[in-house]
């Protein structure tokens, strides 16, 4: 928990934000593709992201949006780093990598896909 | 009437100095008080200086509807402002919150609630011309003979 | 956002460059800015809430108060998108009073961004002579449509009032004025020794950055990307319209972006008089339920209405996503990052030709 001592609050200007339609549409669509609940996802976008770019998100995401790799996109690797920058580039390209190393080594894809699952909200967890 | 009371007069009647500042507009009344500044209306004409520094106004100009975030930070603006001074209201947003005051919105009309307003411009927006003319007509009222009246 | 140096450079609410209160706060070593942040909300309306439920009637003139320096152009979006929900087509003559509005609107609002840059960058003059023309531009706005800022000039079908002979040939001797003086002001600003110094290769953003960050308008078009919806608009078709393009991406290409821009809009300008004939100038119709996602080239870029309508005319969602959130935004995370003086940030941040207004809502 922060104290505010010369800046303020931010949070509900921020929630203000992500409360709108084509802003909802979005964190609902990346919290489904990572398993959680929209309150979750909010919640770390709120605390990782400044006001610009969260007014930005919608516009970014249909940017990053334009990927035909299946696995990227099943996890939502561009929404994540290149659109809302939770994670860096590296870490997307190094997440998508040890999944294709799993299921090289016979792991089934479905339990490829969770475990990275589980491995980003790992790294986004505030 | 003392002699530097009235050269005091004399002195701030040719230099009025204003700050604007936005709490919440929708840009229209911001325009229209830069367009003041252009030739053809030539606001420096009449001695008003456009500085929008608080610490050298005389005259504040308040645009918008107030929004949440100046709730902590418009009064001590307005505190900064040495006195004499007076602020005017441009605008239907800072007088009623014009076409924003309604259910559901976020603003918080009218601005007379958090600061004491002198003059009010209704408009939406207000012409240049009417913005120039009002703080003409309101300077003198304020400012003249402030010293002998405040004492 | 995590912090990699501890001393953070406040600029804003208030300041004097500012026309809109915004705050950036800046982390730099020595004169260096290392990164940006944008804080806002101090303009937030809420104007998406207010507008849900309501009549178009009133959303029409809410919406037109998202932003009162591109006001013509969020009337005609919202309008087009609400007609393309009800199939309902402007009459002939209504479609190119539509375009001359816009135009002059985007003239306007170009002129006084070009105005806010040069009293950024301290050149005085070129700025008072920049914001004098543009009185020229309001003028002709009012002699149309009655209003400088705000007009609600149209409406579902076409528009409020028709444009008289004498109207239309103040209109040409406005623009005849325009472009003469227009081009000698061009001349002041690409010969300026000052203007090259504080302009050429400051604030740089490059095609991937603006492409990943939707950058739109003469932002993007300065950073070599060809995207102008003007393109896809069928009246924009007729006129024989081509987008500015440069490449360089810096402030200095923004501006000289903006003011090719207005030379072209005077050219649209006179091609829609040449081509406009007499005819009514409303159809009318009636507003149906449906949804749509519609998209127009306002000044600063690309303007997009996300709206549901029920079949009494009533707004039941809708969504704006305005030009300025991505210029910002670019201009926060992209064009600020490295600037290699403290001095530099407000320009490069003026020359993106920021709206808080719209970007908050
Ligand atoms: S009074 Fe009208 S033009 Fe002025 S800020 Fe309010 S809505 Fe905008």
């Amino acid at each position: 928990m922060t104290t505010y001592l010369y800046e303020k609050d931010l949070r509900q200007m921020k929630l203000l934000i992500l409360e709108s339609r084509r802003h909802d549409a979005v964190v609902q669509e990346i919290a489904t593709t990572l398993g959680i609940k929209r309150q979750q996802l909010r919640k770390i976008l709120i605390e990782r992201c400044d006001m610009i770019l969260l007014e930005n998100l919608p516009a970014r995401c249909d940017a990053a949006r334009e990927t035909d790799d299946l696995i990227s996109q099943s996890l939502g690797i561009p929404l994540i780093t290149q659109a809302a920058e939770l994670l860096t580039r590296e870490e997307g390209a190094r997440i998508r990598k040890g999944v294709n190393v799993q299921i090289e080594h016979g792991v089934p894809r479905e339990t490829a896909i969770l475990e990275a699952k589980t491995e980003i909200l790992e790294l986004i967890r505030v | 009437m003392s002699l530097l009371q009235s050269l005091k007069n004399s002195i701030r009647s040719r230099s009025i100095h204003v700050a604007y500042v936005n709490v919440g507009s929708c840009n229209g009344c911001d325009i229209e008080l830069l367009a003041c500044l252009s030739p053809r209306y030539d606001i420096e004409q009449y001695g008003i200086y456009v500085h929008n520094n608080p610490r050298e106004a005389d005259v504040l100009l308040i645009t918008g509807a107030f929004s949440p975030q100046w709730e902590d930070k418009l009064k001590p603006l307005w505190d900064k402002i040495p006195n004499p001074k007076v602020a005017v209201a441009i605008g239907n947003c800072p007088i009623s919150g014009c076409v924003f005051n309604r259910p559901e919105t976020l603003v918080d009309p009218p601005v007379s609630k958090h600061i004491p307003i002198a003059a009010e411009i209704p408009g939406c927006p207000p012409r240049p011309t009417e913005i120039i003319s009002t703080i003409l007509s309101l300077a003198p009222l304020i400012f003249k003979d402030y010293e002998e009246t405040n004492r | 956002m995590k912090k990699t140096v501890d001393v953070s450079l406040p600029i804003g609410p208030m300041h004097p460059l500012f026309k809109e209160p915004c705050r950036i706060k800046c982390e730099t070593r020595g004169e260096f800015v290392l990164s940006a942040e944008v804080e806002l909300g101090y303009v937030k309306k809420g104007i998406e809430r207010i507008m849900r439920g309501r009549p178009w009637q009133e959303v029409m003139f809410l919406a037109e108060r998202v932003c009162g320096i591109c006001s013509v152009v969020h009337n005609y979006v919202f309008i087009e998108a609400v007609e393309n929900v009800s199939g309902i087509a402007p009459t002939e003559r209504a479609a190119y009073l539509r375009v001359i509005v816009n135009e002059l609107d985007r003239m306007q609002s170009h002129l006084l961004a070009n105005y806010s840059y040069c009293y950024t960058i301290e050149h005085e003059t070129l700025a008072m002579y920049l914001l004098n023309l543009r009185e020229t531009v309001m003028d002709q706005l009012e002699l149309i449509t009655g209003a400088r800022v705000t007009c609600a000039f149209i409406i579902p079908g076409g528009v409020r009032c028709d444009l008289s002979a004498d109207g239309a040939a103040s209109l040409r001797t406005a623009l005849d004025h325009i472009d003469s003086e227009l081009s000698r002001f061009v001349r002041i600003f690409e010969t300026g020794p000052l203007i090259g110094l504080r302009s050429k290769g400051v604030g740089l953003l490059t095609k991937e950055a603006a492409i990943e960050a939707h950058a739109a308008g003469p932002t993007a078009r300065a950073s070599g990307i060809p995207d102008d919806l003007r393109n896809i608009h069928p009246t924009y078709r007729l006129l024989d319209f081509k987008p500015v393009i440069r490449y360089e991406g810096d402030n200095y290409a923004r501006i000289m972006v903006r003011f090719e821009e207005v030379f072209q809009s005077t050219g649209l300008i006179r091609t829609a008089l040449a081509l406009m004939k007499e005819g009514p100038i409303r159809g009318g119709g009636t507003i149906k339920a449906g949804t749509v996602r519609y998209r127009g080239e306002a000044p600063r870029g690309e303007l997009l209405y996300d709206l549901t309508t029920d079949e009494h005319g009533r707004i039941l969602e809708i969504a704006i996503q305005t030009p300025s959130i991505m210029n910002i935004q670019v201009c926060a995370h992209a064009m600020l990052k490295n600037a290699q003086s403290a001095a530099d940030i407000t320009a490069i941040f003026i020359s993106s030709d920021p709206c808080i207004a719209c970007t908050e809502r």
